[in-house]
């Protein structure tokens, strides 16, 4: 197994639906891929503030955040995050078997 | 350690008659979670670690691998094992969903990067059942919305619900009634009763000490003048009962620690220097955060021929200066950095808290005040732009040799306050 960091920018389609935010298919290097699982979603807030569940309240409006996604597709796992303060989709690494 | 009393405290029942203290602890916590994340590591051997194994996975440990074994070892032990470096800042978000799941069922709630203690005494879901159902609740709750596997115990105290939640692993719940601690407690071997480390043992192993029953035997004089107040607390223990439950007033921290793992191991001063200067100052960061000043500085190091040694001094006056603290750790350093061979760990520990508000700066020399405002401004500009924003002293010397990210230097392995 080989978890390769890429930090690319990425175009992602996502569905947004109570409160939450699930990639549905992105397009990275001219390919488009279809989500067939999310493993797991997080969100980060920093190393200071207290991370928390997603689709929950939120009192810190206007905080700067970031969602992480595990994304299976095509056997590959992919990890993307979402980042509030730039607007911008990443992918983060890719694990291949 | 973070302490936050639940709003809704008032709806506990004081009429209701034993304390019941809950323990979450999340099973192979670092590994599960990258299970978690990516599929094809479920069901396969997993260590998380740099140098050591911080955290591996119950297939791991089938082969004999454990949390604190070094990595050449695990590889001997396990040569399929999948080994990753972890993910320090993961971890606390998904420890974080976890702990948020708790609040909903605390009164109060201290919680450690992989484990927290909580107070659930007289809670309504209490009222409405059995301490077993509201464990597997809570667990059911945790595995819903974290999806991570997690043990709980409860039990009268802080020590019998650890207990518990040890015996329960992996993924079970267990409740140690009032009546039971006796039965539970006496046939187990003495190691086993928290608190006793490999050194206590050894020292109980000489005296023919091996099971708690043995340890019982033991007046509270003797087992004081052998093992000072740990072995006043050991008496206390070994009958079932422990410190206070957890308090929605936060205490001061017993200690504040930083250590890494250096990328590859050095003889290099400026980079030692560099990067002790670098784990005083996270660590003195938190210590102004929280309100205090420390008193003692240990400086812990170890070899590339896996020996450690440590040293620790009182400062002259508690403080919560970086230069203050170094000062005293570069000390330390000439006192243990004696052999020709390479380092490669390093920690500092700082302890003997006191409240910084109530120690006086009324006579305070006028450049201790001038550095104190520094470091407050350093603060600032890091909680709001990231740490690395700014790189002080000689930290500078890491520069170029490490990357950085927004939460400062990208280490080897993280250093996590203990």
């Amino acid at each position: 197994m080989n978890i390769e960091k890429i930090h690319e920018p990425l175009a992602v389609l996502a569905s947004f639906s109570g409160g939450a935010a699930q990639p549905v298919r992105f397009r990275w290097q001219g390919r488009t891929y279809k989500v067939e699982a999310v493993n797991a979603r997080w969100i980060d807030r920093g190393p200071q503030a207290q991370c928390t569940g997603l689709g929950g309240p939120d009192d810190r409006q206007g905080e700067v955040y970031e969602l992480y996604y595990s994304l299976q597709s095509g056997g590959q796992t992919y990890i993307v995050h979402f980042s509030s303060k730039e607007l911008q989709w990443w992918l983060d690494e890719v694990v291949v078997e | 350690m973070r302490q936050i009393r639940n709003p809704n405290s008032e709806i506990r029942n004081m009429s209701d008659s034993a304390i019941l203290i809950i323990h979450v602890d999340v099973d192979a916590f670092f590994a599960s979670v990258e299970q978690l994340l990516i599929p094809a590591l479920r069901g396969r051997p997993v260590a998380v670690g740099s140098g050591c194994i911080a955290s591996c996975s119950y297939e791991a440990r089938r082969f004999g691998l454990r949390a604190g074994m070094s990595l050449a070892r695990a590889r001997r032990l396990c040569p399929q094992a999948v080994i990753l470096p972890g993910h320090c800042q993961r971890y606390r978000c998904f420890a974080e969903q976890i702990w948020t799941v708790c609040r909903r069922y605390c009164l109060s709630l201290e919680t450690y990067l992989d484990e927290a203690y909580g107070e659930v005494t007289g809670t309504p879901l209490l009222r409405a059942g059995d301490p077993l159902s509201l464990g597997r609740q809570l667990q059911a709750e945790i595995m819903a919305e974290a999806h991570l596997p997690v043990s709980i115990g409860l039990g009268a105290n802080r020590m019998l619900a650890k207990m518990a939640s040890h015996a329960a692993k992996p993924g079970g719940v267990m409740w140690i009634r009032p009546e039971q601690a006796d039965e539970f407690l006496t046939p187990l071997p003495v190691e086993e009763l928290l608190g006793v480390g490999g050194v206590t043992a050894q020292v109980l192993a000489d005296m023919n000490v091996k099971t708690v029953a043995d340890l019982r035997q033991l007046s509270r004089e003797v087992l004081a003048s052998m093992l000072g107040r740990r072995g006043e607390l050991l008496y206390e223990r070994c009958r079932g009962r422990d410190l206070p439950t957890p308090s929605p007033a936060p205490r001061p921290p017993g200690t504040i620690s930083r250590e890494t793992t250096f990328h590859q191991p050095t003889c290099r001063m400026d980079e030692i220097r560099g990067m002790l200067f670098y784990l005083m100052e996270r660590a003195m960061q938190t210590v102004r955060r929280a309100g205090l000043l420390a008193g003692t500085v240990e400086l812990n190091i170890r070899y590339d021929d896996w020996k450690d040694f440590a040293a620790s001094r009182t400062l002259d006056a508690p403080s919560d200066n970086d230069e203050e603290a170094f000062a005293v750790a570069t000390e330390l350093l000439g006192r243990l950095h004696r052999r020709r061979v390479a380092l490669r760990h390093v920690g500092i520990v700082l302890s003997g808290f006191h409240p910084a508000a109530a120690c006086g700066r009324l006579f305070e020399p006028p450049a201790r005040t001038a550095r104190r405002r520094l470091h407050g401004t350093v603060d600032a500009i890091r909680d709001r732009f990231g740490h690395a924003a700014v790189v002080t002293g000689e930290s500078i010397e890491l520069l170029g040799h490490l990357e950085q990210n927004d939460y400062g230097f990208v280490l080897r392995t993280p250093s996590l306050t203990k």
